[in-house]
């Protein structure tokens, strides 16, 4: 909390090096939303944010369930796999995508010896290598939360499902979604909140042509030294991820958490 | 022993539910071993057994949890064997109850209904029809946690009869509520079952819930079944020491009936009958033994007094007969409770005592 404070604190300071200003301005701001190029950028921050956020969910969903229904002890060892990565530094996890993704990496070596591209192609510096490796980064976040809540959920109730007529489309949609539906937000939304403030992987895997805010943001503060400035996006950031994450899981709880009939 | 079903009363056409040798092994494990069974229209049949029996894996083979290892399940002559339980036309009330919990009363009657593509106005009325049925019209929208236990078990009853199912499965239904409700709900449920006159099969180990509420009990035991028949056979025809053990209390004594048909104990305690000559048990219920206190009446004994048990209506009391323990049971006027070491005479009702042959 006292760190944010001092961001927001920061943010109104009325100078543009390091934190040698004074006063109070709201200078910074309308820097920001008096250039389209920043709300644009803010916009794909968001549109990526949500990306990485589905593909998660899409690979994440099932991956959790069936960890969740599997018997406790093959769950373990399988949940230690899942978690592996993130013990690992990012740095290098980047570092290693470089490797895969680069021009003369195993990627491009793969393709071209199976003959599906005759040439090395440019993977990195493009905005579906960054949103790759989010994926794999926040992933973990998705399934353990799907896990944590499809576990709660009695697998009776699949059998009543059934036994009610109900196939198992029918049975996920109507019994297994809703019930997990707290789950699927909480994963949802840890990796937007993610997604939308990383800075290391946009920097090093996107460079400058997929710019984030969080990169943004980083190269304003460590490469310009204009504190106020980075604080006031960083800022905008919060306030925008905030209010972003409240209206959606508020339309998802109208949604999915009492309607059984409404789901989807 | 599954020949008892087969020269039953019945049509073999006329069975709801008929399993034909079905057996489920996991791995090694022998879960159900060839078991035969048919139910007919309208029939409540219990599966009764320790736990363990195979019982209620022979119950989730009918609803399609469980695929035999081999055999068929067929249900009103088709063979479902390998059908998914959706396909199957059967309405189970899980031990757990199993309604969905984001959903109301209303609409885990209606969940069924809906799948089957019923229009709203005949779901509604279905819905409505079932709870009052049931006799709980004011909970419709309630939510499942919002009902006490007996509530939820009718609703589960209500949703699963809503479908009019071929057959209503019941896991043991009441094993969730506590002993008084228990009964209660047992009379209620019957009479729920009579009126809409399903077809049931019904899992339970509880040998009370068995006797008074079925038409036919199978007994199981290790994956097999151990004896077909109404209550009044089960309890007082065992056909085996197991069943003679785990339906209502006995006594049961070894021995071998000889030639003149007298059942003589390994201890010499010698019931003179016309059972068939051979190695068996005595299987003597306490309400085959007597007191006779002038001692004069046919068959009267002495018994020792060993232990007494009082359980308030009655008292149970073990008694050495020629050094064999029988238990019987007697309401004994107040402050007429035998000592332990007294005297009684008692007699035996050597026509009720069954001797089982050794297999």
């Amino acid at each position: 909390m006292v760190p944010a404070i001092g961001v927001l604190r920061y943010s109104f300071l009325d100078g543009d090096y390091l934190l040698d200003g004074h006063g109070f301005t709201l200078r910074h701001y309308l820097r920001f939303f008096s250039d389209t190029y920043y709300s644009s950028v803010l916009w794909d921050t968001f549109v990526d944010g949500l990306v990485v956020s589905l593909i998660c969910l899409l690979i994440g969903f099932p991956v959790g369930y069936s960890l969740a229904r599997l018997p406790p002890l093959a769950r373990r060892w399988r949940t230690i796999i899942v978690i592996m990565p993130l013990t690992l530094s990012l740095v290098v996890i980047v570092f290693g995508w470089l490797i895969v993704l680069g021009r003369n990496g195993l990627l491009n070596s793969v393709l071209v010896n199976l003959g599906i591209i005759s040439s090395p192609k440019t993977f990195l510096f493009a905005r579906p290598a960054v949103i790759l490796v989010l994926v794999q980064q926040f992933l973990p976040f998705m399934i353990l939360s799907v896990m944590s809540v499809v576990t709660q959920i009695d697998p009776v109730l699949e059998h009543a499902a059934s036994n009610l007529r109900a196939n198992r489309l029918v049975t996920f949609r109507r019994v297994i979604i809703p019930l997990a539906t707290p789950g699927i937000l909480v994963g949802f939304n840890l990796v937007f909140v993610l997604s939308i403030s990383a800075f290391i992987t946009p920097r090093l895997i996107g460079g400058n042509r997929v710019p984030m805010l969080g990169s943004l943001i980083y190269e304003r503060i460590m490469s310009e030294f204009n504190w106020p400035s980075g604080a006031a996006m960083a800022f905008i950031l919060f306030v925008a991820g905030l209010g972003f994450t409240a209206a959606f899981n508020a339309l998802a709880a109208s949604r999915f958490v009492r309607g059984g009939r409404h789901a989807l | 022993m599954s020949k008892d079903f087969e020269t039953s009363v019945r049509d073999p056409g006329d069975y709801v539910v008929e399993l034909r040798s079905v057996s489920k092994l996991y791995g090694d494990a022998v879960a159900v071993a060839d078991v035969s069974l048919g139910v007919g229209r309208g029939e409540l049949v219990c599966l009764l057994g320790p736990s363990g029996c195979g019982k209620t894996t022979t119950l989730r083979m009918v609803a399609g949890f469980v695929e035999p290892t081999s055999g068929t399940v067929e249900i009103n002559g088709q063979d479902m064997t390998h059908q998914p339980p959706y396909r199957r036309d059967t309405g189970m009330v899980f031990q757990s109850y199993a309604l969905f919990p984001h959903m109301t009363v209303a609409e885990n009657i209606a969940f069924g209904l809906e799948n089957l593509n019923w229009t709203r106005a005949d779901r509604d009325r279905r819905v409505s029809e079932m709870l009052n049925l049931v006799e709980l019209p004011h909970l419709a929208g309630r939510l499942p946690s919002q009902l006490s236990g007996g509530q939820q078990q009718r609703i589960a009853l209500a949703r699963a009869l809503a479908m009019r199912p071929a057959v209503l499965l019941l896991d043991e239904p009441f094993s969730n509520l506590d002993a008084q409700l228990r009964v209660r709900m047992r009379e209620e449920l019957r009479a729920v079952i009579r009126s809409v006159e399903v077809t049931t099969l019904f899992v339970t180990h509880d040998q009370e819930e068995a006797l008074t509420m079925s038409d036919r009990i199978v007994v199981m035991n290790g994956g097999r079944i151990e004896q077909v028949g109404t209550p009044g056979d089960i309890y007082e025809r065992p056909e085996s020491p197991f069943v003679a053990k785990f339906i209502g209390w006995c006594s049961m004594l070894e021995g071998a009936v000889d030639p003149e048909g007298t059942f003589v104990s390994k201890l010499g305690l010698r019931l003179p009958g016309k059972w068939k000559a051979g190695p068996g048990s005595a299987v003597i219920r306490p309400e085959h033994i007597r007191l006779s206190p002038d001692g004069t009446a046919g068959h009267a004994r002495e018994g020792r007094v060993v232990e007494t048990h009082y359980y308030g209506g009655a008292t149970r009391i073990i008694l050495d007969i020629n050094g064999e323990q029988l238990m019987m049971e007697e309401r004994f006027p107040f402050g007429g409770h035998p000592k332990l070491g007294e005297k009684l005479n008692v007699t035996l009702k050597m026509d009720e005592i069954r001797v089982i042959g050794s297999p």
